[in-house]
């Protein structure tokens, strides 16, 4: 049994002490983080990870039931917390990738002094009269056609680290298995449990503090969206990003370094 | 010359495909007019939207999700296909392709869109079918399950039924009253006995017996069936018990039983037929005294089931006029 750090393709960075793992978003890899990299390496201890069925995660790492879901993925990073023996880490999830953090932060409390979630939301379909997700069941069914549409697109954007075009160095991986693993064979159950996913009950019992980070115009998450994660955790705050897009750590890593040290800095204090 | 250029330059704004003109923080700087015809509206409306806003609900998540991740990512992006969001309700599929302009400013970007209607119908059959063909797939692939199990079913019914035939081909094969095998299945035993001696041509020894009750009608006929049902019943049991392992004895008639003794001699089958006379003869019946006379013949080469079981008939015969609660050879 290989290590999760070996499977998990971690890389480790940075001269600081205080240990973040950052976790990408769906059809993401871990390249994702490279323009956050610089602003936090000379402060903190990163750990990027690719999770299973993504980027450079080993072929082997993927079990077609348990990578199907989010708390599925959410077990690796509780098991690669163990295994790096984080303590009193900032955990940080864009995306699904924050829904994934927060489930591995209610089984590892102590691993964990604070969560970031960017751009995450605990549910895509709305729930009227309460909820508003920001789609309709039609929406979220057209969504899943027109992602079989372009599935060579999704395959294309995590595949490019395979070629080489990547910030972190390529482990030695067979193309051919990095090809098989991006497969729509595993976007398309983890998607169908993404974007018909609910994981609104677990708010409760987060009980890491907590800061949701929204950007002002993310046509993929509603800033409701974003409020109701603030209004359901423990010990939570939310800041509201001026910046466009679902992916403010490529378009404005500034903006959230900065959002991210404030916070950081007044929990300190 | 300059003002020709200029002219051509113009037509940019009429070309077929529709371009926009992105910011870092995907807002439209700039829309040529196919754009705005499409979207009936004013080029000055389009400026400052975000151009996710151009898009279907659907569309939103893919536009974010591939093409501005990937153009912030690695500046290109080829064929996104989505589905711009039109007046009434309306939507029109268009393939997206995008370039990061310039050096200088990275930050801008064209996006260019051609209207894909044909394609887009096309292909949305295509999946459809695709994805009905794996529907009837997975239903196939029940269907295959169910038959497995009633396959399996069916199997074990099978299995059950050989169980009962083996059964019954058994109580063929023996007498209901005794529970000893009856003469067909002491002729087959015999025969196969016969055959592998003559197939082996080794001086293989084996005897016959048959055993007969002496004077069993009056025990009928003075106490009834049920008596003598009850004689035969402990006469198969003493036998039963005074069997050597692979001896067989088998009720071939009324009060007639007959045993094959592999492996043995006539004198050994004789001394073995003697201490069995004696132990009927000291057995205690219940509730009549029984005898037994006994007639026993031993394989010589030639021999046919109907040779042996006629000398040891004969020998029989001899025991009876003997006297009775006799072993004669044959």
């Amino acid at each position: 049994m290989s290590s999760l750090r070996h499977l998990l393709n971690v890389n480790e960075l940075g001269l600081g002490t205080t240990p973040i793992l950052l976790i990408h978003g769906f059809g993401c890899d871990q390249t994702v983080w490279r323009r956050l990299v610089p602003v936090l390496e000379t402060d903190y201890r990163l750990f990027l990870v690719d999770l299973a069925g993504f980027g450079c995660a080993a072929p082997e790492a993927y079990d077609k039931e348990r990578h199907s879901t989010p708390s599925g993925h959410a077990e690796d990073i509780v098991a690669l917390c163990d295994e790096l023996g984080l303590e009193n880490a900032i955990v940080i999830g864009h995306s699904i990738g924050g829904t994934i953090a927060m489930l591995a932060s209610i089984q590892r409390p102590q691993a964990f002094q604070r969560l970031v979630m960017i751009c995450s939301s605990a549910r895509y379909l709305d729930d009227p009269p309460d909820y508003h997700g920001g789609y309709t069941h039609e929406q979220l069914d057209g969504l899943l056609q027109l992602m079989e549409l372009n599935y060579l697109d999704w395959a294309g954007t995590v595949s490019k680290v395979a070629l080489g075009d990547a910030g972190t160095p390529v482990h030695q991986q067979n193309l051919q298995q990095r090809f098989l693993a991006i497969s729509p064979d595993v976007m398309r159950p983890l998607a169908r449990s993404i974007f018909h996913g609910d994981t609104r009950h677990h708010l409760t019992h987060v009980t890491v503090p907590s800061l949701i980070v929204q950007t002002a115009q993310d046509a993929m998450v509603p800033l409701e969206a974003a409020q109701f994660l603030q209004a359901h955790l423990a010990s939570s705050e939310l800041v509201v990003l001026d910046a466009g897009g679902h992916y403010p750590q490529l378009t404005a890593p500034d903006l959230l370094a900065e959002a991210l040290q404030e916070s950081i800095q007044a929990q300190g204090d | 010359m300059g003002s020709k250029a200029s002219d051509l330059a113009r037509w940019w704004q009429f070309a077929p495909s529709g371009q926009a003109v992105v910011d870092g923080q995907g807002i439209i700087l700039l829309a040529n007019y196919t754009l705005c015809d499409w979207l009936s509206c004013s080029t000055h409306q389009l400026i400052n939207q975000s151009a996710s806003d151009l898009f279907t609900v659907e569309s939103r998540m893919l536009y974010l999700g591939v093409l501005a991740y990937r153009l912030s990512d690695v500046g290109v992006v080829d064929e996104v296909h989505l589905h711009l969001r039109l007046k009434n309700d309306d939507t029109l599929p268009v393939l997206c392709s995008a370039r990061r302009l310039g050096v200088e400013d990275a930050s801008l970007t064209l996006i260019s869109m051609l209207p894909i209607g044909r394609k887009d119908r096309l292909e949305r059959e295509l999946l459809e079918a695709r994805q009905a063909i794996q529907r009837a797939l997975e239903e196939k692939n029940a269907v295959i399950n169910e038959l497995e199990v009633m396959s399996a079913t069916l199997e074990s019914h099978n299995s059950e039924l050989q169980r009962l035939t083996m059964q019954l081909g058994h109580e063929a094969g023996s007498d209901s009253l005794t529970g000893l095998p009856n003469r067909r299945h002491f002729d087959r035993v015999l025969q196969e006995r016969l055959a592998i001696t003559t197939g082996s041509r080794s001086s293989d020894v084996f005897s016959v017996a048959i055993l007969d009750i002496d004077h069993f009608k009056p025990i009928n006929d003075d106490h009834g069936h049920g008596v003598g049902d009850q004689v035969l019943q402990q006469l198969a049991k003493l036998l039963a018990s005074q069997l050597r392992g692979r001896d067989i004895a088998a009720r071939i008639g009324g009060e007639e039983f007959a045993l094959l003794m592999p492996e043995t001699s006539l004198d050994d089958a004789f001394n073995a037929l003697e201490r069995l006379r004696l132990a009927i003869e000291k057995h205690r019946w219940q509730p009549v005294p029984i005898t037994a006379s006994l007639g026993v013949t031993g394989y010589l080469p030639g021999d046919t089931s109907e040779s042996m079981m006629t000398r040891a008939d004969v020998a029989l015969y001899a025991a009876k006029h003997h006297g009775r609660n006799h072993v004669a050879k044959g």
